[in-house]
């Protein structure tokens, strides 16, 4: 019933059909430099990095995305570095100084958290973004103490 | 309204086929009825003139419907960059969520084109194919039935697009009734939330979906290829129920594998299920969407044609006609478990 041109013609299309998806990876290559949670492209000075297991490491655009994750995955990571905003070096994560401002991080979480290695750095943005410094509870990845000295602080470790 | 190349390009067709399906669905039903009588020579040269000005607008007509389909995924993605919010289509049909004003309209208005636009192509290639089963005839006997599908068409353009020209018009401003600088930040963080899909399917689960997806479609290739092969020489139909119910089923299987299983493993993000970043990660990979929806429609149109297409004259060659849709179907079906298989393995 069906003219044997007609299945020639199919068996072609399916060779045509499993070349395209190998034709569409070359093409594309590897996703590189994008956050593991939604894909977004990662500034540099907000990166996120996430030592899960030794060499398994995943790169985040915020810390926003970082949580997502953790909270999802449900296991404790080896170690979670962040990077300082002024400097763009990275630094621990409980190392860090953490401040909320009006200047959004990224617009598409809605992250308005920054990142800073000094004290000083996080009390001039601070100052200068209508923000204040997360203390306790608050700072991100930490189980935390309440402390109101009024002092830089770095809790959980 | 956002005004740029592919929205004047949507606006010119909603009116076309506004006004296309308004002529087709006039002057069809006009022709419906003087068709359902018993008809004198000069009645009946009418109903074939109507029919020619019918048939040549509803040909028209279900050309602008299926291309108007990807155009409404093109015209969201060029919205994308709009907002700073959004990242993807899905985050295009979240805004007005939660809204007062007009705008909260607009993610009803989207999610249900999201549903017309299919409907409308199948029952669009529906009505092409009874037409070109009644075109081979003498008398055009199925005339009637093929008049009914084509207001059908009619209809449902109209309404389809009614509700497109409503999204298009309605301004995409967020109006909503909390404001102040402290509930900013917090109110920009839940809002924010809205725009990234929701998880359907845990851990537990997901052996089971690829289970169904692989064996549903496993079952319709093999369905269809064996009513191609066997039921020719025995000339039943015994295949159609189950193919026609096995093609129902897997709409739902194969739109829920899509979001919750292929398009985290292509994309690489395990925690993301947007069917719609495809369209930009990898484009390719939408191949098999298209080439699914095409061995579906074709089930179901090989179907149509069977139960609405049969009458003495179109015995001799109606069998041919489902054989070659259900053919399409074969291809179709296995074409796109084919390409996602490879995209998966290669993700």
């Amino acid at each position: 019933m069906i003219p044997k041109s007609w299945w020639l013609s199919g068996l072609a299309g399916l060779v045509i059909v499993t070349a395209i998806p190998v034709v569409g990876h070359l093409i594309r290559g590897d996703r590189e430099g994008r956050c593991a949670w939604d894909g977004l492209k990662i500034e540099p000075i907000y990166q996120v990095r996430i030592v899960e297991k030794p060499g398994i490491t995943d790169q985040f655009c915020c810390l926003q995305c970082a949580e997502f994750w953790l909270e999802r995955r449900g296991r404790k990571p080896i170690d979670i570095f962040v990077t300082d905003e002024s400097s763009g070096m990275e630094i621990e994560a409980s190392d860090a100084f953490y401040v909320r401002s009006a200047v959004a991080t990224n617009p598409v979480t809605g992250d308005h958290r920054h990142v800073f290695r000094a004290f000083e750095d996080a009390k001039k943005h601070a100052e200068s973004a209508h923000g204040r410094q997360l203390l306790g509870d608050e700072r991100p990845f930490e189980k935390k103490r309440l402390t109101d000295s009024g002092n830089p602080q770095k809790t959980g470790r | 309204m956002l005004l740029n190349g592919y929205t004047i390009l949507s606006i010119f067709l909603c009116c076309m086929r506004l006004l296309l399906g308004v002529l087709v669905v006039v002057v069809g039903q006009s022709a419906w009825r003087l068709s359902r009588r018993t008809l004198e020579a000069e009645q009946t040269e009418s109903v074939e003139n109507r029919s020619y000005l019918l048939f040549l607008s509803a040909t028209v007509l279900i050309g602008l419907n299926v291309v108007s389909w990807p155009i409404l995924y093109l015209l969201l993605q060029s919205y994308v960059q709009e907002w700073p919010t959004v990242m993807c289509i899905y985050g295009v049909t979240q805004i007005g969520a939660g809204t007062v004003g007009s705008s909260q309209y607009l993610p009803a208005l989207v999610n249900g084109l999201h549903w017309t636009k299919p409907l409308l192509v199948f029952v669009s290639g529906a009505g092409c194919v009874l037409y070109l089963i009644n075109r081979r005839t003498q008398t055009g006997p199925i005339l009637n039935r093929v008049l009914m599908v084509l207001l059908l068409t009619g209809a449902f353009t109209v309404v389809d697009s009614v509700v497109e020209g409503a999204y298009l018009s309605i301004p995409k401003k967020e109006i909503r009734l909390s404001g102040g600088c402290c509930t900013n930040t917090l109110e920009t963080v839940r809002q924010t939330a809205k725009f990234t899909p929701q998880i359907r399917v845990d851990e537990k689960q997901r052996p089971f979906l690829i289970t169904a997806y692989y064996s549903l479609n496993l079952a319709m290739i093999f369905g269809l290829l064996a009513h191609l092969v066997f039921s020719p020489r025995h000339r039943n139909g015994k295949w159609k129920w189950p193919l026609f119910v096995g093609g129902l089923l897997s709409i739902p299987v194969n739109l829920l594998f899509l979001v919750e299983i292929a398009s985290p493993a292509i994309l690489g993000l395990p925690f993301h299920h947007c069917p719609y970043d495809l369209i930009s990660a990898a484009p390719e990979s939408l191949g098999a969407v298209v080439l699914f929806f095409l061995g579906c429609f074709s089930v179901g149109w090989s179907f149509t044609a069977g139960k609405f297409g049969s009458c003495d004259q179109t015995r001799g060659f109606l069998q041919q006609y489902v054989s070659k849709l259900l053919f399409i179907a074969l291809f179709g079906y296995s074409s796109s478990v084919l390409l996602m298989s490879i995209e998966l393995l290669l993700a």
